[in-house]
């Protein structure tokens, strides 16, 4: 019960962390292009705008789940971000919760897809038949990097007990081990095609499928995805920044410094390239992701597994 | 390689000026080039009627109006500047005022005022 008041109570948080890096990321990205850029809160602006829009339902939409997938999208990205905060503060022990932050963040991803492609729309379900094998492709050495972690934690799926060994360590995992600076490598390569920004974003590539899954979303809908993305995204970052750069403090500081320390990794991983990088291939970003993350998160796992000294 | 070009690019970019400025526009405005082509103004006083300018108009944005006067309707001028260039009397010009933005069409109707 506790649990559920806590996430309930800090999902605002991550949501409003969420739409400041949006600002911040925006503001960059203006800045590396040479233009002035929008103010930092314009994120919020854009969603009391797109809030007080009418909904536009098209004739040959999946009425409920093109309606409902929005909400759902964003509820789940904000569970998985909470989920994430509130042990980054409580330190609560979660049986499985890494399992959990990611299944609700891809459940979000997958959500906000399958209910733009139930708009009826072709762009949208060409976007969908990309976004699916790009989310296979980049999930699979995310996940690896995870288990990384939770090996080095001694085989526990719990991020409390990742925490709490970093805090024990006196650092975080990428700091002071091969195999964790190996895994944090690999999770950040694969950060871009989760914030679908170039050179991965196949997906909602304007030039080619004209914004993909979103191209029938405007209003609410398309407010509620956007927070899903936004969110999802951070959460990524705020995820990797905890498993693997953990800085030992005082609770309400070290999540303080972890917000920190996601924002940076989203900045690095999300903005630099989606400003200085082209768009590649869908084919060329599965190829990517099952080879270089793919192979570093494995090399990650082994080295790990022998520091652990075998399958423990 | 090229990626460190870009990145090299956007950094340099990132630390210096942008090359943009802010909107609203304020304090400063920035100047714009000889011959620029913008918000007409119609002397109305001046006008002669002879409906040159109406015949010249290549979109229709020219109408009569009462007492062989002419109105301007800004929504449909393409700026092309063939009403100044063609008028008598110089009682047609195209300003430099490039903001243009009103929530009113009566703003977009420039015409006699009497
Ligand atoms: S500028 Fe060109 S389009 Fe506009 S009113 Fe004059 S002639 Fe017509
Ligand atoms: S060409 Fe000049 S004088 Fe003639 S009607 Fe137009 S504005 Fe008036």
């Amino acid at each position: 019960m506790e649990l559920h008041l806590a996430t309930a109570a800090s999902a605002p948080i991550v949501l409003l962390v969420s739409l400041v890096y949006e600002g911040v990321d925006r503001k960059l990205r203006a800045r590396m292009q040479g233009r002035v850029g929008p103010p930092l809160l314009q994120p919020f602006y854009d969603l009391v705008k797109l809030f007080s829009k009418d909904r536009i339902i098209p004739f040959t939409a999946a009425y409920p789940l093109f309606n409902y997938a929005p909400l759902l999208s964003a509820s789940c990205a904000l569970a998985g971000g909470a989920l994430v905060f509130v042990v980054l503060v409580t330190g609560l022990q979660l049986a499985g919760d890494l399992l959990l932050v990611f299944y609700l963040l891809s459940s979000s991803s997958l959500l906000a897809m399958v209910g733009g492609a139930s708009s009826g729309n072709p762009y949208a379900a060409i976007s969908l038949s990309r976004g699916l094998s790009v989310l296979l492709s980049y999930k699979l050495p995310m996940l690896l990097s995870v288990l990384t972690a939770a090996i080095k934690a001694g085989g526990t799926l719990s991020l409390a007990s990742v925490i709490a060994l970093q805090a024990e360590a006196g650092g975080g995992i990428a700091t002071l081990s091969l195999g964790g600076a190996l895994a944090l490598l690999a999770f950040m390569l694969c950060m871009p095609a989760e914030g679908e920004v170039p050179p991965f974003d196949v997906t909602t590539a304007k030039t080619e499928v004209v914004h993909g899954f979103l191209i029938e979303y405007g209003g609410p809908h398309l407010a509620l995805v956007k927070i899903a993305k936004g969110v999802s995204r951070f959460s990524t970052a705020l995820l990797a920044a905890s498993l693997f750069l953990y800085t030992p403090a005082r609770p309400p500081l070290a999540a303080m410094l972890c917000l920190l320390e996601a924002m940076c990794i989203a900045v690095l991983t999300i903005t630099v390239p989606g400003t200085v990088l082209g768009r590649v291939k869908p084919s060329q970003v599965v190829r990517f992701c099952l080879v270089a993350p793919t192979s570093i998160a494995i090399l990650s796992l082994a080295i790990s597994l022998l520091e652990a000294g075998g399958l423990a | 390689m090229k990626i460190g070009v870009m990145l090299r690019d956007a950094l340099r970019r990132l630390l210096g000026r942008p090359l943009t400025i802010g909107y609203p526009l304020k304090p400063e405005r920035p100047a714009t080039p000889r011959g620029y082509r913008g918000m007409i103004a119609y002397d109305w006083e001046t006008c002669i009627g002879c409906m040159l300018c109406l015949k010249v108009c290549p979109s229709g944005a020219v109408s009569v109006a009462d007492r062989r006067k002419v109105t301007f309707d800004v929504g449909r001028c393409i700026f092309c500047g063939q009403c100044a260039e063609i008028c008598p009397v110089g009682a047609v010009r195209l300003t430099s005022e490039f903001e243009m933005v009103a929530v009113d069409r009566s703003a977009y109707r420039v015409g006699p005022r009497w």
